[in-house]
């Protein structure tokens, strides 16, 4: 009886044992399929980064923006930064009134950035 | 019961026990086996079965930047064509669809190539995508598409002297090995090519160039060049105590972009040679603060020392000034008014040695320690004996000949403090160790005064950089050039240059520049002199890259 009742134990175990090491098996596999196909999206990720990156160096190549300045001069009215407009704190005008007109408008406040204490 | 019924069988069929005994031993061997393979199977490491990222080793070639990461130079993936003959049949129509696709290509050599019995060969190394769509549309058999590195400078023409180019070193169907051959990328060769991992994060070499410092710099150069009817010229931007090249501008330039077509055509050669690092030149006054900086050095003179300024002759060479001067002048007048008699006598004082040793601890004897081989070829043109003739005329700048650049860090080290500087094109760290000191704080502080004396100074022969933003110094020099058919000088041809420091409350940067063959025809008579030519250049490229390098204009301490 306790003989029997061992190889049934051990029948058991077996068949537990080996369904789990099958499981796993499968289950490896198949991450490691995904790794794979995740390293192949990472890297086609990358060149298409890198691709990205060398336009967007290319879209504010100097010379160009330079041109684009020149062409958009009537909308944009952009000249090249000059000495001149630096000025000291003491030169900023401030107006009292540009407190009441939107946030919005104005970008942040000047109470925001501390300027009119 | 079973033991008997066990006995009873053994002793009725005696071979049983022996065979169940070498059935047994045969299973045990069959495991055995099996139990080895696996161990074996574990513990090699599988060469076979790489991963895809891990075998994939792209070529690839580091990016360069600048010193805030703007993207000078990178590799993209592009596609080179090639055919396999034997499995295209129409042939003659292959041959029209590609004439098609690509203009360049001769139909009748197409054709040979394609009858003429080879396997394979290459249709192009380069196509675009537009053209890879279009061949792709074919649907022609035997037409093969590989993989393809190539290098790509977003920027054009912009810093192409200092980045450089490259070529094509050895190809395959799916591989391009990419070498360089001039500036940035033949000199950090080594470290752009390391074989990298695509997997692992983007590296780049940053470089100690300003990007928008740059392309301001080569607007203002190409501008001024044209103004002034000039051949060539050149810009040299660096920080003086740390070395740092933020500027390196020579003109005329090229696009490294279209690099691969020219090169082959050898045309336009000029183009590629860097005046800034290999032209050497004679660079006349800007010489003169040297000899001044010796004597100083060696407590020989100061600034108020009297020296005769009357014209004299050494052996048969008369050495005579262009403005008058009085009998004797001041060493300041003679740096400020740019006195080629003055200089000449202060020259005589110091000796041979003297002189000399100046030069050597200016660096002007030997190449620039500049990371690039164009630097580091370019030597110096030395006097062989020195003569009084000689010191005479290498005070003013004649009889010796240097680059740009070597100008650039001799006035560096005169404008720190007097501590050794080295040019270099990578960016350095913050607390990166200065240089060893090879001259007086005092001698420094003295030059400093002189060269800003130029530019503030009524008669001073860089008046017209005097600005209400920054407080500058500097020398300018004028230099005719050697007459290539006949023994002497051009008086019509000259090499005006301008070396200077800037902002002298805290002086951080030397700008040199020079222009080849000058002429300013927009005053009432034609000028040449550097004072009209580079000087007003030179006000326009700092008063352009100052606020670009932060640099606060400080007009309210400003002398006019």
């Amino acid at each position: 009886m306790v003989k029997f009742l061992l190889f049934a134990i051990l029948l058991i175990s077996t068949f537990g044992l080996g369904s789990w090491a099958y499981k796993i098996n499968y289950e490896s596999r198949a991450a490691s399929q995904r790794v794979k196909s995740l390293e192949k999206a990472i890297l086609s990720a990358k060149k298409e980064r890198k691709i990205l990156e060398a336009e967007w160096a290319h879209l504010n190549n100097p010379d160009r923006l330079r041109k684009l300045v020149e062409y958009y001069f009537r909308e944009l009215r952009l000249t090249p930064i000059n000495p001149d407009n630096f000025i000291s704190f003491s030169e900023i005008y401030l107006n009292k009134d540009i407190e009441k007109t939107p946030a919005a408008s104005l970008g942040t406040s000047f109470s925001e950035m501390g300027y009119d204490k | 019961m079973i033991s008997s019924n066990k006995k009873k069988i053994f002793t009725e069929y005696p071979r049983t026990r022996t065979r169940l005994v070498l059935f047994g031993l045969f299973v045990l061997l069959g495991f055995l086996l099996i139990s080895t393979k696996i161990v074996f199977l574990a513990s090699k490491k599988d060469q076979k079965h790489k991963r895809y990222s891990e075998t994939e080793k792209v070529p690839t070639r580091l990016n360069i930047v600048d010193r805030n990461g703007y993207i000078l130079a990178t590799n993209l993936e592009g596609v080179s064509v090639y055919v396999r003959p034997e499995e295209i049949k129409q042939k003659a129509l292959v041959s029209q669809q590609l004439k098609k696709i690509f203009p360049d290509l001769k139909e009748t050599l197409l054709l040979k190539k394609l009858n003429d019995g080879r396997k394979f060969f290459w249709l192009k190394n380069l196509v675009s995508p537009k053209q890879e769509k279009a061949l792709f549309d074919l649907g022609q058999p035997g037409i093969y598409f590989g993989k393809r590195e190539y290098r790509f400078y977003p920027h054009g023409s912009l810093a192409s002297h200092l980045i450089g180019f490259t070529k094509v070193d050895a190809f395959d169907v799916n591989y391009a090995k990419i070498s360089g051959i001039s500036g940035v990328e033949k000199a950090l060769e080594k470290r752009l090519a390391e074989e990298i991992l695509p997997q692992l994060e983007n590296n780049a070499i940053n470089l100690s160039l300003d990007l928008p410092v740059q392309a301001e710099v080569e607007n203002v150069l190409k501008e001024w060049q044209k103004r002034m009817g000039a051949k060539a010229g050149g810009v040299v931007i660096m920080d003086i105590h740390t070395g740092e090249v933020l500027a390196l501008a020579s003109s005329p330039d090229f696009n490294a972009n279209k690099e691969r077509i020219i090169l082959g055509k050898k045309t336009e050669t000029n183009n590629y040679f860097n005046r800034a690092v290999q032209g050497v030149y004679e660079m006349g006054s800007t010489f003169k603060i040297f000899s001044v900086a010796q004597g100083l050095e060696t407590n020989l003179f100061d600034v108020e020392t009297l020296i005769d300024t009357t014209e004299f002759r050494i052996s048969s060479r008369k050495i005579e000034d262009k403005y008058k001067f009085n009998s004797k002048s001041t060493v300041r007048e003679i740096i400020v008014r740019s006195s080629n008699v003055g200089s000449a006598r202060l020259a005589l004082m110091i000796g041979e040695k003297g002189l000399k040793e100046i030069f050597s601890i200016l660096g002007l004897l030997e190449p620039v320690g500049l990371e690039l081989r164009e630097a580091s070829i370019t030597q110096p043109i030395v006097p062989r004996d020195w003569r009084d003739i000689t010191l005479a005329t290498t005070s003013y700048g004649y009889g010796i000949s240097v680059s740009l650049l070597h100008l650039a860090k001799a006035y560096a080290i005169l404008g720190n403090g007097g501590f050794s500087v080295e040019p270099t094109i990578l960016k350095k760290q913050q607390d990166s160790q200065t240089g060893f000191r090879v001259l007086k704080k005092r001698t420094s502080d003295e030059i400093l005064k002189l060269l800003e004396a130029i530019v503030t100074d009524k008669r001073g022969t860089a008046r017209i950089l005097a600005s209400k933003h920054y407080r500058i110094g500097g020398k300018t020099g004028t230099a005719e050039k050697i007459s290539v058919d006949k023994r002497g000088y051009q008086k019509d041809k000259v090499i005006s240059n301008f070396v200077g420091l800037f902002p002298l409350t805290k002086p951080k940067y030397v700008i040199a520049a020079f222009l080849d063959e000058p002429e300013n025809n927009f005053l009432k008579e034609p000028c040449r002199y550097a004072s009209c030519t580079v000087v007003p250049m030179i006000k326009k490229l700092i008063e352009r890259t100052g606020p670009l390098m932060d640099i606060i204009p400080e007009r309210h301490n400003a002398k006019f």
